[in-house]
């Protein structure tokens, strides 16, 4: 047996760039695996180290994708390494994978019902693979709507997909905190869709990610206006060293992110002060 | 499984050289900072069986230690396993617990091989407790200062030398490798260890955890308070037999690259710090109440088992005199 730290080699097909600080790295792995949506892949840029980011691609698609943002600490004023490292790269290079690791978003249960999925930022990559794999039988569902926010225009990641994304069944909302010349669209943070938006679709599952601070309003506002704790699903950032369950840095109490998550319905967390 | 047979003290000496010949071996010995926990040749009078071991955990989870091995250009990666044999004697029954402790965690799937080669490497010569330390609970979250299982051979100190138990094929082994330097066990020998047995457990009756069941309970009041002393060191952790938490790194050594796995205490600022700067648990005592939460709150809920021993060796190590009981008998 080899150790689980090991990770396997993925060479990059294709890096597209997304955003000013936001790639989307095309892969092909050595060994191909199975994978559902929501799950995560712990990524190394070779001699730098390794972190973990969720899969954007479907599992029924032929292309392995992650999108990757280059992380900046504001209260250090220092760029992450892992994802600077992984910027600098380009197709034919290799990278390392582990995984996949965590659960995945409730897509058998979503069946026959009407989805609203809430993004922010760099949260729409996890959730394009649960909307990609709506879509791709989208007769099993009922409405789907996708709320997405971000900083600037230029931040909104997949802007190429959007219409094709409607033309297959799915009526997508953008919001940018700050407009810029030229858009037309709405102006202010995700939830003020909820107050621009006609709320006539029924309250039945509702799917959550984005920045901490985002979630956490996001939540709020759809228990307003009438989403039941189990059925809203939410996707959770934490630091996350192993992956598998064991190195603790990821918990929320009794549960690890990692093994228990990245998805957990907010009946499970809403009691826990910590969650978001 | 064998019955147990006697080594009389005056073949001590020889018995373990005798085991230090046949692997390496770690046992308790006498330093100028007290008992620590070394590998021992043939100065084996430095052997000590006063004092308990620091804690063994560091022989199956290294403070730091390479986990993969590769280089680049062209890229080979392999795993890096330590798993040569070696004999561990001197293990309290606190040590054993907290091995099983940790074989919960370790060797749930997927099994970290690298700790899982270690545990086979070992072979546990345990030993009864005689004289509880001041901070010993043991018996109070209900284990014995005595093994009762987890031993490949468990020695029991009597006035004459020592009683000696296998607990495993591995135990019986070195039982034969002895058999030159032991001798049959009488009735009153047995009688003679249950008598201690009975002693020291008399000793360590004390009060109750009357709050183990609701440690959960403790408001966030409670915790600001017990967290004042805290200065952070993590010395509780780094000494605790069962915490293992750990953060990977890679590192550079000439031609090739390390994957490291290193000890992360859960009381460090960053431990849960995420790469854009969001910290979920930017206060100490937030982090300090999750370690001991941890212990007896969320890993129970999951493993079935206390993550503590009641070994108390953080309650002596705590530079702000902080005790993990008060929190269990709190009212």
């Amino acid at each position: 047996m080899s150790s689980p730290y090991l990770p396997q080699p993925a060479r990059i097909l294709e890096v597209i760039d997304e955003t000013p600080n936001i790639k989307t790295f095309v892969l092909e792995p050595e060994k191909k695996f199975e994978f559902s949506p929501g799950q995560f892949l712990e990524l190394t840029a070779f001699g730098v180290g390794e972190a973990p980011f969720a899969i954007s691609s479907p599992p029924h698609g032929e292309r392995l994708e992650m999108t990757v943002m280059r992380t900046f600490d504001p209260s250090l004023g220092t760029y992450g390494r892992v994802t600077s490292a992984l910027h600098r790269m380009g197709a034919g290079e290799v990278l390392g994978i582990r995984g996949p690791y965590g659960n995945s978003y409730p897509v058998k249960e979503s069946e026959g019902k009407d989805i609203l999925i809430v993004g922010g930022g760099i949260g729409l990559s996890t959730l394009r693979s649960y909307l990609l794999t709506l879509l791709h039988e989208r007769e099993k569902y009922g409405r789907i709507l996708l709320f997405y926010g971000a900083r600037t225009p230029a931040d909104l990641v997949f802007k190429r997909e959007y219409e094709e994304w409607k033309r297959r069944g799915a009526e997508v909302h953008l919001s940018v905190d700050v407009g810029t010349p030229g858009w037309t669209g709405n102006v202010g943070v995700v939830t003020t869709l909820f107050d621009r938006v006609k709320l006539d679709f029924r309250r039945e599952l509702a799917v959550v990610c984005g920045p901490p601070i985002m979630i956490r309003f996001t939540v709020e506002r759809l228990l307003q206006v009438g989403y039941e704790p189990p059925n809203i699903y939410v996707s959770l950032e934490r630091k996350m060293r192993c992956g598998i369950g064991k190195c603790g840095h990821c918990n929320i109490e009794k549960y690890y992110v990692c093994k228990d998550g990245p998805i957990f319905s907010f009946e499970k967390l809403k009691g826990i002060p910590e969650w978001w | 499984m064998r019955e147990p047979l006697f080594l009389p003290r005056r073949n001590l000496p020889r018995a373990l050289k005798k085991l230090a010949e046949t692997s390496t071996l770690y046992a308790p010995v006498k330093t100028w900072e007290g008992v620590t926990l070394e590998p021992v040749r043939g100065e084996t009078e430095r052997v000590t069986f006063e004092k308990r071991l620091p804690s063994v955990k560091p022989l199956f989870l290294p403070p730091v230690e390479g986990l993969i091995k590769y280089s680049m250009n062209p890229l080979s990666l392999e795993s890096t396993f330590w798993e040569s044999p070696f004999i561990l004697l001197g293990a309290r029954a606190c040590d054993l617990n907290a091995l099983v402790i940790l074989d919960k965690v370790f060797l749930e799937e997927p099994v970290d091989e690298h700790y899982r080669r270690r545990r086979e490497a070992a072979t546990l010569i345990s030993l009864d407790c005689l004289e509880p330390e001041e901070a010993c609970f043991c018996t109070r979250l209900g284990y014995h200062p005595y093994p009762t299982s987890g031993f490949d051979l468990n020695m029991s100190q009597l006035e004459e030398g020592m009683l000696l138990e296998a607990g495993s094929e591995k135990g019986s082994k070195i039982l034969q490798l002895l058999t030159e330097f032991t001798e049959n066990t009488t009735p009153a020998m047995l009688e003679e260890r249950e008598r201690n047995r009975k002693r020291i457990e008399g000793k360590m009756e004390g009060r109750k955890l009357e709050r183990l069941e609701k440690v959960g309970e403790l408001k966030e009041e409670y915790w600001k308070r017990y967290a004042l002393k805290c200065v952070e060191c993590s010395a509780c952790i780094n000494i605790c037999p069962t915490c293992y938490c750990f953060s990977l790194a890679e590192e550079k050594l000439q031609e090739h690259f390390l994957r490291l796995r290193y000890w992360e205490p859960c009381l460090k600022e960053g431990y849960q710090k995420v790469a854009a700067g969001v910290n979920p648990r930017p206060e100490l005592h937030s982090r300090l109440a999750n370690r001991i939460l941890h212990k007896f709150a969320y890993f129970p809920e999951k493993y079935g088992t206390y993550a503590c021993t009641g070994c108390g060796r953080c309650v002596e190590a705590c530079l702000g005199k902080i005790d993990v009981r008060e929190p269990l008998e709190h009212e």
